[in-house]
């Protein structure tokens, strides 16, 4: 499946459709009709304590599954945890044996804590992140992988690659 | 089988005296041990125990249990010399000497490394266990120091630093012990460390030889005019002229899988990992020597030939899984063969004393990456779709089969003389993989692509959700004889026995034996932990044991850990992406099985 712009129209006004017809609890995330903000007018302003814009809705290009656009930042904070942290936090941070679920964590969490943690590390009950403020493909993206985790943590991202939203006029 | 077959694999195992380190090859004849990780030098995890058959296997009972104490990832498995179980864990890397008569504890030895190693290791702080010879035990470490342990006491009777946790390397590997020589590995491939072997001195630690798998000639132990690749010399700057500028450098090639020997040719084999960042698009050309299985005299570390898998690697698909070496008669002929599954996907079959390619054929048919290996170059050829390097940086090549953990990863396979049969533990696990441009920095990952798995059922789609395949493999063929599926990955080092039984372990935790001829499964018995360890057998007091560690861990269970949270994938594959958690935890657990 290779990404188009027509596509992307489709999916928006999928996207678009699906959310003015259904009501949504804050935690439907877990129905196959998840919640999925307008993506145009509607959706809430990004603010600083919610940076990310998601909107998530049944896939037009592939029967059954779901597809999630989201704005660039959260797009490059997927990225950088998909080639770095899901060694040992596992894809879409549901954790591993050797590595706690970060969608827990992130409950858990602000985000002063979280960037002293990616800057010094951290050593926990299930073992040691080493600090990333020395690594360029990391440090970086701070703001980031706050932005993925927590859009992620609160339920609006499923799991899996999503797509970046267009790019605002 | 046929006993014509059995009578040349025994002339072959006769001039293993010859040269093979005595003590070792002493206690490997003798099959009340098992005192290396293969079984024997060949690394064929063959028993010729026969008290536990295939008719009366389903008895099985456990006769003992031992825990190790530590959690994590538990690879590797026991080795036993006469009344003396070893043992081994994951960091920190105990070891314990366990009494078989009363099942007491001898010794500990448990190190105090640098807990600033655990983050430089990439997926998970696996061990895969120890080697012994002439009264030592020796174990490779996380932190790089290589031990030599007194085996009655568990004294350090010298110790040797291999690497430097800072730059990102690290020790996962078992050592094997050849001759005077105790040989030993390196890892840190997502962290742009430049792979070698090492040969050090048995009595003292003094370093005998060290060989790099890329740079220069005189570093890599090589001659340009002697080395051959298929068949041909390898010529001046063979690594070097296959790399832009200084890229050699961050090369790559690590060395952290298996080693294996052939006393008669005294060639040492092994296979080297992924050439530096993840990224193929920044490192033209075939990058060698990554990627490559090597064929070395043990005493000189001279490469005699070697062979590059999977040249300009796109995927992750690192050479290092085990080399087993086992006279198999092809198209008539009794050959001296290598025979290995890489993690591309291949099984292939080689001569072992001269390089040259005899099969290569996939062994698992959900491999399309490549459509074939030309026989006659040795190079696999690559199908533009799924070749990461030409859709380029910041492209999300979709639905690339095996995965990066690849279609088989160290879990080592084993080999039956009495059927002529390999048993390969698999992956059956696809991917998509974006590169993308990242810098270098010492001691921090250097990966440069985006990676997501998932079951091969979905890439391929036949509506299949399971992750993994135990299968039989006929190597003069080419060809799989029979296929059990498991819903998760086979990342246990199976067992043959003389039997007829073949063991070997879940990730849900099941010990399993399974008709070695028809694959029936006949008997299994769930562990307190996944199993990623090797199945081993010995006999004590006249009596046969069945031993294995479970203790879940490691990269198999990494990105087949979602839970039943509802994916943005299609409906297919939501079946298999059932959590791991949901059938075990954590734990290590040394499980031994007897008849009753």
């Amino acid at each position: 499946m290779h990404w188009t712009i027509s596509a992307l129209l489709v999916a928006a006004a999928t996207l678009a459709a699906t959310s003015t017809t259904q009501a949504q609890a804050p935690d439907a995330v877990s129905s196959a009709q998840a919640q999925a903000p307008a993506a145009s007018g509607t959706a809430p302003a990004p603010d600083a304590s919610r940076p990310y814009t998601v909107e998530c809705g049944p896939d037009p290009e592939e029967a059954g599954a779901n597809l999630c656009l989201v704005d660039r930042g959260t797009y490059v904070g997927w990225r950088t945890f998909h080639a770095i942290c899901h060694t040992c936090h596992a894809q879409d941070a549901v954790g591993s044996t050797f590595a706690p679920d970060l969608l827990e964590r992130m409950r858990q969490i602000d985000k002063t804590a979280f960037l002293n943690a990616m800057n010094e590390g951290f050593e926990g009950q299930m073992g040691i992140m080493p600090p990333w403020k020395q690594d360029p493909n990391v440090n970086r993206y701070f703001e980031e992988l706050w932005s993925y985790l927590l859009a992620r943590a609160d339920g609006q991202l499923l799991p899996g690659r999503p797509k970046r939203l267009p790019s605002p006029q | 089988m046929t006993i014509t077959r059995l009578l040349v694999s025994l002339a072959v195992v006769l001039p293993f005296f010859a040269t093979a380190n005595e003590d070792v090859q002493d206690l490997i004849d003798d099959p009340n041990n098992w005192a290396i990780w293969g079984g024997d030098y060949a690394g064929t995890r063959y028993s010729s125990l026969n008290q536990i058959t295939r008719r009366n296997v389903g008895g099985l009972q456990v006769a003992w249990t031992f825990s190790t104490g530590v959690l994590r990832g538990h690879e590797g498995g026991p080795l036993v010399v006469g009344d003396t179980l070893y043992v081994h864990t994951p960091f920190p890397n105990k070891v314990y000497s366990i009494n078989l008569s009363d099942r007491s504890i001898n010794w500990a030895y448990a190190p105090n490394q640098n807990p600033d190693t655990i983050p430089v290791m990439c997926c998970d702080t696996v061990n895969r266990g120890l080697a012994y010879a002439e009264g030592k035990i020796f174990l490779q470490q996380a932190d790089t120091w290589l031990v030599a342990l007194n085996a009655q006491t568990g004294e350090v009777v010298w110790r040797v630093r291999n690497g430097d946790p800072a730059r990102g390397e690290t020790n996962t590997n078992a050592p094997l012990v050849v001759k005077d020589k105790v040989i030993t590995g390196i890892s840190g491939g997502e962290y742009g460390v430049r792979g070698f072997v090492v040969a050090y001195d048995i009595n003292t630690g003094a370093e005998a030889w060290k060989a790099y798998s890329v740079g220069p000639d005189a570093e890599l132990l090589v001659d340009p005019r002697n080395t051959t690749h298929l068949g041909r010399p390898i010529g001046a700057n063979s690594s070097l002229s296959t790399w832009e500028g200084e890229q050699w450098r961050l090369g790559g090639g690590t060395t952290w899988g298996w080693f294996t020997y052939d006393p008669e040719l005294n060639l040492l084999y092994y296979g080297s990992g992924n050439p530096g960042t993840w990224n193929p698009v920044v490192r033209p050309g075939d990058n060698r020597w990554s990627m490559t299985l090597f064929a070395r005299d043990v005493d000189t570390g001279m490469a005699k030939w070697v062979y590059q898998m999977t040249p300009h690697d796109e995927w992750d698909y690192d050479g290092v899984n085990e080399n087993i070496l086992a006279d198999i008669e092809i198209d008539g002929d009794m050959r001296k063969a290598l025979v290995h599954f890489d993690r591309n996907g291949f099984g292939y079959t080689l001569d072992r004393e001269t390089g040259e390619l005899l099969v290569a054929e996939k062994f698992d048919p959900a491999v399309n990456w490549a459509t074939h290996v030309d026989m006659r170059t040795g190079r696999p050829q690559v199908d533009p779709r799924y070749s990461t390097d030409q859709n380029g940086e910041d492209f999300n090549t979709e639905d690339i089969c095996p995965a990066a953990l690849g279609s088989k990863d160290q879990q080592p396979a084993a080999y039956s003389p009495r059927t002529g049969l390999f048993y390969v533990p698999t992956n059956h696990v696809c991917m998509d993989y974006e590169p993308y441009e990242v810098e270098y920095v010492a001691g921090q990952p250097y990966v440069g692509a985006v990676l997501e798995m998932f079951p091969a059922g979905r890439a391929i789609g036949d509506g299949t959700t399971n992750l993994g395949n135990f299968i039989a493999w006929d190597a003069a063929e080419g060809k799989i004889v029979w296929s059990n599926s498991e819903p998760f990955s086979v990342w246990s080092g199976a067992l043959a026995t003389a039997g007829d039984v073949v063991f070997y372990g879940t990730l849900e935790g099941y010990l399993k034996a399974v008709d070695a001829v028809t694959g029936e499964e006949l008997y299994s018995f769930k562990t307190p932990s996944g199993i990623i360890g090797n199945v081993n057998t010995w006999v004590h007091n006249g009596r046969q044991y069945v031993g294995v560690l479970s203790g879940i861990g490691g990269w198999a269970g990494i990105g087949m850990a979602a839970g039943l949270e509802e994916s943005t994938e299609g409906l297919g594959a939501v079946g298999a992406y059932r959590s791991l958690s949901r059938y075990t935890q954590l734990g290590g657990v040394l499980t031994v099985f007897a008849l009753p």
